[in-house]
């Protein structure tokens, strides 16, 4: 006598009930997740690099979105963080003018994308202009947050001639990046 | 004593759980999926070992997502919903809740340190603590949820638990609910998987309130019920020193579904004591005439429990337990009790029949310890099964293990073929179950219940 209740305990069930709810729940778990955003694959495919810190960069142009974005100099001359570029070869004997070393920041990845900064140096070794060479972009979100607060950053940056800054509500991953990146160039400049 | 119904009935059975191991196992696949897809499609993979920040940010969101799953399982066992009760038992859901208690707190220490590591850069930890307890919004909330969980998981160590009372680990343990409930806010606002992802933040948000809600209406709403409508104490009898066998009743006893070998967790209704509850199983077969629990006094609650008097009111919750005769099945059966764990075997043997050629293993440590032995008695000899009692402390016995694999074929040759429920302190099921497995009877046929004295 096999009753509803023994079946229940000792495991008789036809594979259909056994398969179901795991068909069932992993049908529903796959399609949750490819419905959620996914700024990595949006950074993949719009051409940002996301690679490592030590790749070689080759910025790309349609990522250099801010008005006052400079012309990036020779394009693809980044081997190493923070790699600076002989831009003024002859010193200057005025050493606080805004024309000594234009040294790119590695570019620094988080969860929205990529931030990329190009800083120049006054002759006498003092942080005096910050450009975004490159900021996630491919969401309005992102462009909204990162307009309104990388400024802000950069502001307080060339302000204090440090990567410590404060963080802006809503934007503290951009603000951790934006700080790494900041920070690795300044690392890197002899005292 | 109480007026006797004129007919003593069997109360009906509960209903069986429909849910199955491979439901169970699809459900915890589903809901890491959900959690750690949440993440890895969010670029947490991409984000492991970019930058030192990035490997750090990437790893205390997962750590911190991970966190909140086992919190949330953990939540999920304490609704004591029937669907896993009847079918694992409230006594391992209470043990899988420890555990998960336990992954969450290992977790939330790793999240508290890969935030610290991903916030010092580039201002030190010291920075990175300030922001990290007020400076980000809903941070200072979330510190104190985490302080919380980490004081409950302090006192949860063993050695420092056992030095307090159950009553006061226990209040103190639901201070975790409070620290869990703190730490929502900043899932939602700075973690980056659901401040800028609608479609996660509102499954999250929907997850966390079906839990929420899934406790208010099966475990408090219980606890209400059995409060609105405590038994009484309808028979009280000291069948030996030291034990006392209660008796339960209520009006609306019929109507009341349970098994032999269940347990409840009883509360006394009376000043001073309502607040205290305790798991006692059932020693006989639960019908009209009341619900029978035997006690033994050990600990303050069960001496509070010994002295219990006929009219007190005890609010009730249960039945639990799954070592109901259901397990037995038609088979042939072997039921091995140690001290009070008499109490489960006796009801459960008084629904067995001559075709379960039941055999009892009764070991106790003295003569006068042991109750109910005229009750078994009777009953073997109505059914044809065999009666052994092992008494003495384990020095004085003839064999160094009276359950070693040898010694249990020698006295139950067809022991390989019997089902073997074991029912007493946590040495016993222990030695039961390493002999009968040596003796050829297969795990899933050997049954435990823990001593619930």
């Amino acid at each position: 006598m096999v009753s509803k209740k023994d079946k229940y305990q000792s495991g008789q069930h036809s594979l259909l009930r056994q398969m179901f709810p795991a068909v069932a729940l992993s049908a529903l778990g796959i399609g949750f997740v490819s419905q959620l955003d996914n700024p990595a694959s949006q950074i993949a495919s719009g051409g940002l690099a996301i690679g490592g810190s030590t790749d070689t960069t080759i910025v790309d142009p349609a990522a250099v979105a801010t008005p006052q974005a400079t012309a990036t100099p020779a394009a693809g001359a980044n081997a190493t963080p923070a790699t600076a570029a002989p831009a003024t070869a002859a010193p200057a004997a005025d050493t606080t003018s805004c024309t000594g070393d234009v040294v790119k920041s590695p570019p620094a990845n988080f969860r929205w994308g990529t931030i990329q900064l190009q800083t120049t140096f006054t002759p006498g070794n003092v942080l005096c202009d910050i450009q975004v060479l490159q900021y996630p972009n491919d969401r309005g979100t992102s462009i909204s947050i990162n307009q309104y607060a990388l400024p802000i950053y950069i502001q307080e940056s060339l302000s204090s001639h440090s990567a410590n800054v404060r963080a802006i509500s809503g934007a503290t991953l951009s603000w951790r990046a934006y700080s790494s990146a900041l920070q690795a160039v300044l690392d890197a400049r002899p005292k | 004593m109480n007026k006797r119904t004129p007919k003593v009935r069997v109360l009906g059975e509960p209903d069986q759980s429909r849910l199955l191991d491979t439901d169970v196992g699809a459900f915890l696949a589903f809901i890491s999926v959900v959690v750690v897809g949440i993440w890895a499609h969010h670029g947490g993979f991409n984000n492991l070992g970019l930058s030192a920040t990035s490997t750090a940010t990437s790893l205390d969101q997962i750590t911190g997502l991970l966190a909140s799953e086992s919190g949330i399982l953990g939540l999920i066992l304490i609704t004591r919903t029937p669907l896993l009760e009847r079918r694992y038992g409230l006594d391992r859901m209470f043990n899988w809740h420890r555990i998960l208690g336990a992954s969450m707190s290992v977790f939330l220490l790793l999240h508290v340190v890969f935030s610290l590591w991903a916030w010092s850069t580039p201002g030190g930890l010291f920075a990175a603590v300030k922001s990290l307890t007020g400076g980000e919004p809903y941070m200072a909330m979330a510190s104190v949820g985490a302080v919380l969980v980490g004081v409950v998981t302090i006192t949860s160590i063993r050695s420092i638990r056992n030095s307090m009372t159950y009553e006061m680990w226990y209040f103190i343990h639901l201070v975790a609910y409070i620290g869990l409930a703190l730490s929502f806010s900043h899932q939602i606002t700075l973690g980056a998987d659901f401040s800028t992802d609608k479609l996660a933040r509102w499954t999250w948000v929907g997850l966390h309130v079906a839990v929420v809600l899934w406790i208010i209406w099966s475990r408090w709403r219980t606890l209400i019920l059995s409060l609105l409508h405590p038994y009484k104490v309808s028979a009280v009898s000291h069948p030996a020193p030291g034990l006392i066998a209660v008796t339960l009743n209520s009006p609306v006893i019929s109507r009341h579904r349970a098994h032999a070998g269940q347990f409840y967790m009883l509360r006394q209704l009376m000043p001073g004591r309502w607040w205290k509850t305790n798991p006692f199983s059932l020693s006989s077969i639960p019908s009209s005439a009341g619900l029978r629990f035997t006690i033994k006094s050990r600990g303050e609650s069960s001496d509070a429990m010994t002295k219990i008097r006929v009219g007190t009111k005890v609010a009730i919750e249960g039945p639990y337990g799954v070592c109901t005769p259901e397990i037995i099945g038609n088979e042939p059966v072997l039921m091995v009790a140690g001290g009070v764990g008499i109490g489960p075997i006796v009801s459960l043997a008084e629904n067995l029949s001559s075709h379960h050629k039941p055999i009892i293993v009764y070991r106790a440590h003295s003569q006068k310890e042991m109750v109910h032995v005229e009750e078994i008695d009777a009953l073997m000899k109505k059914l044809g099964g065999q009666l052994f009692t092992v008494i003495g402390p384990r020095a004085t016995l003839k064999v160094s293990d009276p359950f070693a694999a040898e010694v249990l074929r020698k006295s139950v040759p067809d022991i390989a073929d019997r089902v073997v429920i074991v029912a007493g302190p946590e040495s016993l099921i222990k030695a039961v179950q390493k002999g009968a497995r040596k003796a050829g009877v297969p795990t899933d046929r050997i049954h435990a219940e823990r001593a619930w004295w």
